[in-house]
């Protein structure tokens, strides 16, 4: 296995104590990791620095110009256009709200779903998942205009949450996987411990079960984030009475035209709206990173 | 850990501030404030368009204004929909019984919102000063492509003769390659071509086939064959299906030829529609067939290029087709049939028809418009613009369009358009790609064709017959001139 | 889907200690609830709708009328664009799953490590890929992989590898292989954050303990963590193998499912028959029958792994 010839290689955090020379061998070791990573990695990020500085090219340098990294002429008109194009100023507080409204009721639905569903002794259970799993397979894409009706009945259709819940809904069964086979994997005894102290169903989950599922919330909250924040169809489709209530990610789309596409102003869009794309993924890193190590007492 | 926990509570703090400052956009207005002004003071008039080409947003934005001030009392809301979701969008409107009251549908999606009984008949508000803005002849309720059942219904952006397909080249490259004027026929276009590509030395290219669908083999297929066979594969003159003409075959095998001996430049087979433009002004490519708007664009990239726009070139034994003119004029702005306002959206589409935004929308994107005055004068100094005109002139015929001609017809054509494979084009492409025949595969697809039309007549036995697709009069180098 | 909740009113058995579990699954139930109204609205619902419209010939707008009854699916089984697409669908699933989902592993074990220096920066480099706009990575490789100017054909002749530029976009047997490549580059922080999550719940104790306790590293991982991950793997892996499927915004950003639908794929053929402005006639119902006959499938591709992924499961949990 390749996974296992990796390990070989990887000498424990510790290094256990030897001679000297196996000693410095083990500091330097780790190293050489460097050696594959720095490339890799530059590598890897390459198109997203063409990206940002195709935004501060002019389109034809862009188009017909070198693959240089660095512009000829700087400009600023990208960023200027992309801000009035896609209607930044209008439209960010919207993403925000709308994103944020998303995760929100992702991790509200998902997280006490996957605790119900954590316990293997549960009625129906296995029932339950069966449909979870199955419905994942069916593409989604295409039920746009069943749950525009549905969100049209509620009353929902012009505002962001009929936009974030149509959101929300196709997206759950991931969340409520993760947080089940979570939850499943804590142990029984820490459960049965606050039981002890007193605590109830809700107390344990809140109290204890909640904030022990920190990875799956920083992943869960990531990825929705993400998805919410470029995405283009159903902010489009709920929003039609109401096109103040629009997101960047349907913003993003004023680029592109039957003849041709505004790349540059494009470029320059998709800079000014990663940012904070960056920003929660530098926020929530740590909770994935730092996670439950050591949380968990046996 | 506390610090990750101080981290997930701030951001639940920016979270909690965040919705609760447009917490009120969450659930949304019932009602729509602006819109119920009965009182007659003011109105608000919702139009639905495309922010397209690049800056159209900016622009109509000032032109409405302009309008609202020379138009007290009317309030222009637009609603901006990205150009590929703009039907799906105006239907879900209508669906959700909030349609705009002005909306741009171009060409068939215009006839997607007429047979749905949404677009509003014009005839009450048409006045002669109003047809007479328009070049004679082109509002001819039986042709002129905006009326249906004789009442206009639609109102066009740009004039018929955009429909005009030029062959753009590079004058350097060509005259680097020792010839002094663009290709006539097509063997001497597959001949330059052939030769430039041999001394480009894999950077310069002599020819490209448009786009990643070949859009060039129905270009010049055009010059070649009736127009009915290239792009619905049935010849208007005997309803019969034709897709096996010599001439159709010939256009496809002459790309087949050029793609087999490396003539084409690599890599058009993913091609997006504007990379040929890119390309083009990049100098990678000699020639290519083209709509007449990617000039402006190769002019945006690079002002200095030696362009030229000359005519497609025609099949050695002569040409046997034209560019079609099967209307004088594409549907482009429509009044919703459910308006409250029809009045005030009169004026708006008024003002959309005017001279002035007419005027306006040539000097700020190139388009040749509809109302032709308003930029004749113009266009004529304008070499590029020239040239398309002086090719639209020579190159288009008008043709019979058994849409407007019976309703027949339109039902034909309507279900023929359901079965897009029946058209030449992904065949062609494959032909091409793959290096087949492509005589056995078009008479693969003339004889799915002749099921078809058997299939259909027989569906709408009572509604059409192959007569409403069959024009035994027409001569494609001629115009064709309706019996009335 | 009543069934999600109607346990819950059940009347409660007799018996304390049954009375007692009941009360502790009347929770549980009230936990399903907010989930499963979301869900029955939005997945249950729009799918069976979508069962009902796939019996139509129907444009999308009004009532359904046109009753066909299961013509639209002997169109989409006899279709041969369909099942190409199908095919290519399974390709990306399957370099998702044999190629994406380990080296994300291999790294993400890597990048677990507290004594790599700059593991935030290196993890921030390879998520930023997913945080790209897909419509500018279509551009992007199109003009990186462009064959008469792009970077890696001047690369690739340069150092002699090959002779003649590679038409990677363009040609009807590399755009495939191309694409996948793409899409693992785009997917592959995503699937990295999935490993990193995964990894995090596994005490540090425990790794600890094994290597206390004798265990080399190598060991530790291979008999003690390995096996600890192996329930959210197998979540993991449904998670990749489910976007695989549904991989849209990049084809359509790249290449269209060209050249000559060589890279077409389920999503976007369904997208053609639905949803394409230059359609003049959308076809709703036969692409929900596209779309039906689709998840059936892959329903039925992914049934006939349970079995072996049911027994990694158990396996992996009693561990």
């Amino acid at each position: 296995m390749s996974t296992t010839e990796l390990v070989r290689d990887t000498p424990a955090p510790p290094a256990p104590a030897g001679p000297d020379r196996r000693n410095r061998w083990y500091r330097i070791r780790p190293n050489l990791w460097h050696l594959f990573l720095i490339p890799f990695c530059l590598l890897w990020v390459y198109p997203f620095i063409w990206m940002i500085s195709a935004a501060f090219k002019s389109p034809s340098e862009m188009l017909l110009g070198g693959l240089s990294l660095i512009p000829d002429d700087w400009t600023f008109d990208n960023f200027d256009r992309a801000w009035t194009t896609a209607k930044f100023g209008d439209y960010t507080i919207n993403t925000i709200t709308f994103s944020i409204t998303v995760v929100l009721l992702v991790l509200l639905t998902s997280a006490t779903a996957g605790y119900a569903l954590s316990r293997p002794d549960l009625p129906g259970k296995k029932v339950i998942v069966g449909i979870l799993i199955a419905t994942m397979f069916i593409p989604h894409g295409y039920t746009i205009i069943p749950v525009f009706l549905l969100i049209n009945d509620l009353g929902l259709n012009n505002g962001l949450l009929g936009a974030a819940l149509a959101q929300a809904g196709p997206v759950l069964v991931v969340p409520i996987l993760l947080f089940m086979g979570f939850f499943a994997g804590i142990p029984r005894d820490l459960e049965d411990a606050a039981r002890v102290d007193g605590a109830g169903y809700v107390r344990t989950f809140l109290r204890v079960m909640l904030p022990l599922s920190r990875p799956v919330i920083g992943t869960v909250t990531l990825l929705n984030f993400i998805t919410a924040w470029n995405s283009f169809f159903i902010p489009l489709v709920f929003t039609l009475g109401a096109p103040e209530l629009r997101t960047l990610g349907v913003g993003m789309f004023s680029f592109f035209g039957q003849e041709g596409t505004d790349w540059t102003g494009l470029a320059a869009g998709a800079c000014i709206s990663t940012v904070p794309i960056v920003i929660v993924f530098l926020f929530l890193q740590r909770t994935f990173v730092e996670g439950i190590a050591g949380a968990v007492k046996t | 850990m506390s610090r990750t926990r101080r981290t997930l509570r701030w951001a639940a703090a920016a979270s909690a501030v965040a919705l609760t400052a447009t917490g009120c956009n969450l659930v949304g207005s019932g009602e729509d404030d602006s819109n119920d002004d009965a009182s007659g003071e003011n109105v608000t008039i919702t139009v639905a368009l495309v922010p397209d080409p690049p800056g159209a947003s900016e622009f109509y934005r000032a032109q409405f204004d302009q309008f609202e001030e020379d138009n007290p009392g009317i309030t222009v809301d637009v609603i901006e929909n990205p150009t590929d979701q703009q039907l799906n969008a105006v239907e879900l409107m209508f669906q959700q019984g909030d349609p705009p009251d002005v909306f741009r549908a171009q060409a068939e999606g215009f006839d997607r919102m007429y047979e749905r009984g949404w677009t509003h008949s014009l005839e009450e508000f048409v006045t002669d000063e109003f047809i007479d803005r328009f070049p004679e002849g082109t509002m001819n309720p039986a042709t002129s492509g905006l009326h249906r059942d004789g009442e206009l219904y639609t109102l066009p952006l740009v004039t018929g003769k955009w429909d005009v397909r030029v062959l753009i080249y590079n004058e350097a490259v060509l005259r680097d390659n020792g010839y002094d004027a663009p290709p006539e026929t097509w063997s001497e276009l597959e001949e330059m071509a052939t030769t430039i590509t041999q001394n480009g030395g894999g950077s310069v290219f002599g020819y490209a086939p448009a786009s990643n669908k070949a859009a060039a083999v129905e270009m010049l297929a055009q010059t070649a064959v009736p127009y009915s066979v290239v792009s619905e594969g049935i010849d208007f003159r005997t309803g019969q299906p034709a897709t096996a003409s010599p001439g159709m075959v010939e256009a496809v095998e002459l790309h087949r030829r050029m793609q087999a001996n490396g003539v084409m430049v690599p890599g058009w087979e993913s091609w997006d529609g504007s990379r040929a433009f890119t390309e083009f002004a990049a100098g990678t490519i000699a020639m290519y067939p083209s709509a007449p708007w990617h000039v402006a664009e190769i002019r945006k990239l690079d002002p200095e290029i030696e362009m030229g726009v000359a005519a497609l070139p025609v099949p050695d034994d002569g040409r046997g087709g034209y560019t079609p003119m099967k209307q004088p004029f594409q549907p482009i702005w429509s009044m919703s049939s459910e308006t409250e306002h029809p009045e005030q959206a009169w004026a708006v589409m008024d003002f959309l028809a005017s001279e002035d935004f007419h005027r306006a929308y040539y000097e700020e994107f190139g388009t040749l418009t509809a109302v032709e005055s308003a930029w004749e004068d113009q266009a004529a100094e304008n070499p590029d613009q020239a040239a398309i005109l002086a090719v639209a002139e020579e190159g288009m015929r008008l043709v019979p369009n058994p849409k407007l001609a019976t309703p027949g017809g339109a039902a034909i054509l309507q279900a023929r358009a359901q079965r897009p494979e029946l058209k030449h084009t992904d065949a062609a492409v494959d032909a091409i790609i793959n290096n087949k025949p492509f005589l056995p595969i078009a008479e693969a697809l003339d004889a799915q064709i002749q099921t078809f039309l058997d299939e259909t007549l027989t569906e709408l036995s009572g509604t059409a017959t192959i007569d409403d697709i069959t024009f035994p009069s027409w001569d494609p180098l001629e115009n064709y001139t309706p019996e009335q | 889907m009543a069934s999600l909740q109607a346990p819950a009113r059940r009347p409660r058995a007799a018996g304390r200690p049954r009375a007692a579990r009941w009360r502790r699954h009347a929770w549980s139930y009230a936990f399903l609830v907010p989930a499963a109204l979301l869900f029955c609205g939005f997945s249950i619902w729009p799918m069976l709708a979508s069962w009902w419209y796939s019996f139509f010939e129907w444009d999308g707008v009004g009532a359904p009328t046109d009753w066909i009854g299961l013509d639209n699916f002997r169109d989409v089984l006899g279709a041969g664009g369909f099942w190409d697409a199908f095919w290519h669908s399974f390709l990306f699933s399957l370099a998702a799953l044999f190629i994406e989902l380990p080296l994300a592993l291999i790294l993400a074990i890597l990048l677990n490590n507290a004594w790599l220096r700059g593991r935030n920066v290196y993890r921030l480099a390879l998520f930023l890929p997913v945080v790209t706009t897909t419509a500018v990575v279509g551009i992007v490789f199109a003009i990186l992989f462009d064959p008469i100017r792009g970077v890696v054909n001047t690369a690739l002749t340069d150092i002699g590898l090959v002779d003649s530029p590679i038409n990677f976009l363009g040609s009807t047997t590399t755009a495939l292989p191309t694409l996948i490549g793409i899409d693992i580059w785009k997917g592959f922080g995503i699937t990295l954050i999935y490993w990193l999550a995964a990894l995090q719940t596994i005490p540090k104790d425990i790794h600890e303990a094994a290597l206390i306790d004798g265990a080399n590293p190598r060991q530790s991982l291979r008999f003690v963590v390995l096996p600890m991950l192996v329930p959210l793997a197998i979540v993991i892996l449904l998670l990749v193998f489910q976007r695989s499927l549904n991989t849209f915004d990049l084809v359509q950003a790249t290449t269209q499912g060209g050249p000559n639908y060589a890279t077409d794929v389920v999503p976007t053929y369904i997208y053609r028959f639905a949803f394409d402005p230059f359609l003049q006639a959308p076809r709703y119902g036969f692409a929900c029958a596209a779309g039906v006959v689709f998840g059936v499938m892959t329903l039925l591709i992914t049934l006939l792994q349970a079995p072996v992924l049911r027994r990694q499961y158990k396996a992996g949990a009693t561990t």
